[in-house]
């Protein structure tokens, strides 16, 4: 294998390698640790490609071809890297999405009070005023007349203000109906828009779930519990006891508070 | 990214709540197995949980930071802060409603930011002098912060989640119902243990040894002596990285009263440099002065800020020392164990030997390994022993 093939696997295999402290092992109960060395796994990966080469005919020598598989691996490990870089990215899209629409359905619920609250409003509820304008319009005009007045002639200006304060009532009306209708019908508008959105949101999140890469880490199989092996077994044992205890009068303690 | 896994746990227990009634719960969430759990135990169902994968996860909660260790190998640490966009501008930038740790500092303008703990404790638990709504909101945002350390292990859905939780030795009841409270959102047992005897359980030193545990507010000191450790056996102090700040920006203005500083950039040059050991390297920081980045040495005011909890750490110990049986006290003394995130000042722990042998007679202190995961591999230690039946019992 090229030096540079060598050196170039050595550092991606340490990139794309983990590293655990050998005490933290311990600590976890491991006593033997299986070990491969890198030049093993070196010569792994040249056997192996060295054998598919020779089914195929070819033989891994010659810079090209060490090139060749070189340019190989980096390609393999950007793949992976943009891989991961897809899924986190993926992840971090699934928890805007699912935020994004958290906040649609409060929007909604706020648009939906507003046109619950614009459709009790009575777009008419001026005409009580214009009653009253219209008895103090005509007692004003009856006053300035005078009761000496010609009949006729207060009938007809009476009238005259019956009809004008009726068409005020009419302008009114027609105004507030339309002005009602207007907001109506943006409140809607606004409404169907955010439905939309909403839809168009869950399904990609949706989306997003479904390719939501790892579903998490599942942990090593474990056998939970002290082992009877432990050196400090008894004691361990007895302290593990009292910290459940104590947990438990805890749990009581805020039950009866 | 976790968040919204266990956001999507949590939307599917909101949405369906008939799946609470089904033990193999599939992508029901954590949550939905939390509660299936409860339900199901008395229906005689464990068994069905115990073919379930288990996670376990060790956390300490911490003043300045939270760390987990996870039995699928998850290690995490964030700072313990928690920040809310101040306006709805802000949200639409950051297009996230609420910030943890790294991003709060980096976004912290734009943010209405919570250190929810304060000396160990949640702001407000204690009769601290918070206001009501203040210790509501710090409330809220520890539950937020126990959640999301949860969530960062990245457990599956469908396993089922077991986690010790450190907390600080004087945590008080209000304190510990608020990390149950936070941590059975998302998980299906918890338990809480005092947070020196986790480093000490980790180490496997049970037993004539002293535990010192450098947080942000404050110093825990613990006596291991074969039980678990009574009020007696902790001393709490409230000198530690808190109080280094402080003194390093007090010194730092009084050094170089023209370089424009803020807290944050002493906390971050601690963070790189902390050192109390007279053979380290120059400190040199640039910093403005006048508007010009020039650079500044800080090797002696680091140095002094750093050493200054040297002396109050080891009066603590004195007294901690002096209460214990005269026959084991030297062994005691010999047995020091220094953790926490504090603890990773160059040369602290050989400092407070050598401090200790000017005033107490003599002492060894031993810095343990990851300081910052000590207390959290601990508790992971703990969950992991701790007999399943009691696990069941309790959640």
């Amino acid at each position: 294998m090229s030096r540079q093939l060598s050196r170039d696997l050595y550092h991606l295999m340490r990139k794309a390698s983990r590293r655990t402290p050998v005490d933290k092992l311990r600590r976890n109960g491991h006593k033997n640790v299986s070990v491969l060395s890198f030049r093993d796994v070196q010569a792994l990966i040249e056997q192996a490609v060295s054998n598919t080469l020779r089914r195929k005919g070819l033989k891994l020598d010659g810079p090209e071809i060490h090139e060749e598989v070189r340019m190989e691996f980096l390609a393999l490990m950007r793949e992976r890297d943009l891989l991961q870089e897809t899924v986190q990215n993926l992840l971090r899209e699934k928890d805007e999405l699912a935020q994004n629409r958290e906040r649609l359905q409060a929007v909604i619920g706020q648009v939906s009070d507003e046109i619950e609250e614009e459709q009790a409003l009575d777009p008419g509820q001026d005409s009580d005023e214009l009653d009253r304008m219209r008895e103090s319009l005509v007692a004003a005009l009856k006053d300035m007349l005078g009761p000496n007045a010609d009949a006729q002639l207060t009938t007809r200006a009476v009238a005259l203000v019956e009809q004008a304060v009726e068409e005020q009532r009419q302008l009114t009306l027609t105004r507030a109906q339309e002005s009602h209708q207007a907001r109506m019908e943006h409140l809607e508008r606004r409404m169907n828009r955010l439905k939309t959105k909403l839809q168009e949101t869950e399904s990609m999140l949706q989306r997003a779930q479904a390719a939501g890469g790892p579903e998490g880490l599942a942990g090593e199989p474990i056998d939970p519990g002290l082992k009877i092996g432990d050196p400090n077994f008894e004691t361990k044992k007895e302290l593990l006891g009292e910290i459940f205890k104590l947990n438990v009068e805890l749990r009581e303690m805020l039950k009866t508070n | 990214m976790v968040t919204t896994q266990n956001k999507q746990s949590a939307d599917s227990q909101a949405q369906a709540p008939a799946d609470h009634g089904d033990v193999k719960i599939g992508n029901a969430g954590k949550s939905s197995s939390a509660k299936t759990k409860g339900n199901a135990s008395k229906a005689g169902e464990s068994k069905l949980d115990t073919e379930k994968d288990i996670v376990y996860i060790g956390m300490d909660l911490g003043t300045s930071r939270t760390a987990i260790a996870a039995s699928n190998g998850v290690r995490e640490s964030l700072p313990s802060l928690i920040g809310y966009p101040k306006d709805v501008v802000a949200q639409k930038l950051l297009a996230r409603d609420v910030l943890f740790g790294k991003d709060v500092i980096k976004h912290r303008l734009s943010l209405k930011t919570f250190r929810p703990l304060a000396k160990g404790v949640i702001k407000g638990s204690t009769d601290d002098g918070v206001d009501a709504k203040e210790a509501e909101a710090n409330m809220i945002a520890a539950r937020q912060l126990v959640k999301h350390a949860i969530e960062m292990a990245r457990a599956p859905a469908d396993s089922l989640v077991y986690c010790v939780i450190g907390a600080p030795a004087e945590a008080s009841i209000n304190n510990r119902h608020a990390i149950l409270e936070a941590a059975k959102e998302v998980i299906d047992s918890v338990m809480i243990c005092s947070e020196p005897f986790a480093v000490a359980y980790g180490m496997d030193v049970l037993s004539d040894a002293l535990v010192i545990d450098i947080g942000a507010g404050t110093t825990d000191l613990c006596r291991m002596h074969g039980t678990l450790p009574e009020d007696d056996d902790q001393v709490t102090i409230d000198y530690a990285g808190d109080a280094i700040d402080d003194k390093l920006v007090e010194l730092i203005k009084a050094a170089h009263p023209d370089v424009s500083f803020s807290r944050q950039m002493a906390i971050e040059a601690k963070e790189d440099f902390a050192t109390v050991s007279d053979t380290a390297q120059p400190i040199i920081v640039e910093w403005p002065v006048k508007g010009k980045p020039t650079k500044i040495d800080i090797t002696e005011q680091m140095k002094e800020a750093c050493h200054s909890i040297v002396p109050h750490i080891v009066d603590a110990l004195g007294e901690i020392v002096a209460s214990f049986d005269p026959e084991f006290q030297v062994v005691l003394r010999n047995n020091v164990l220094l953790g926490g995130g504090g603890s990773q000042i160059r040369g602290l722990a050989d400092a407070i030997s050598e401090y200790m042998g000017e005033h107490l007679g003599g002492g060894h202190v031993t810095q343990v390994e990851e300081p910052v995961f000590a207390g959290s591999n601990g508790a992971l230690k703990i969950s992991k022993d701790m007999p399943t039946d009691f696990w069941e019992q309790l959640s």
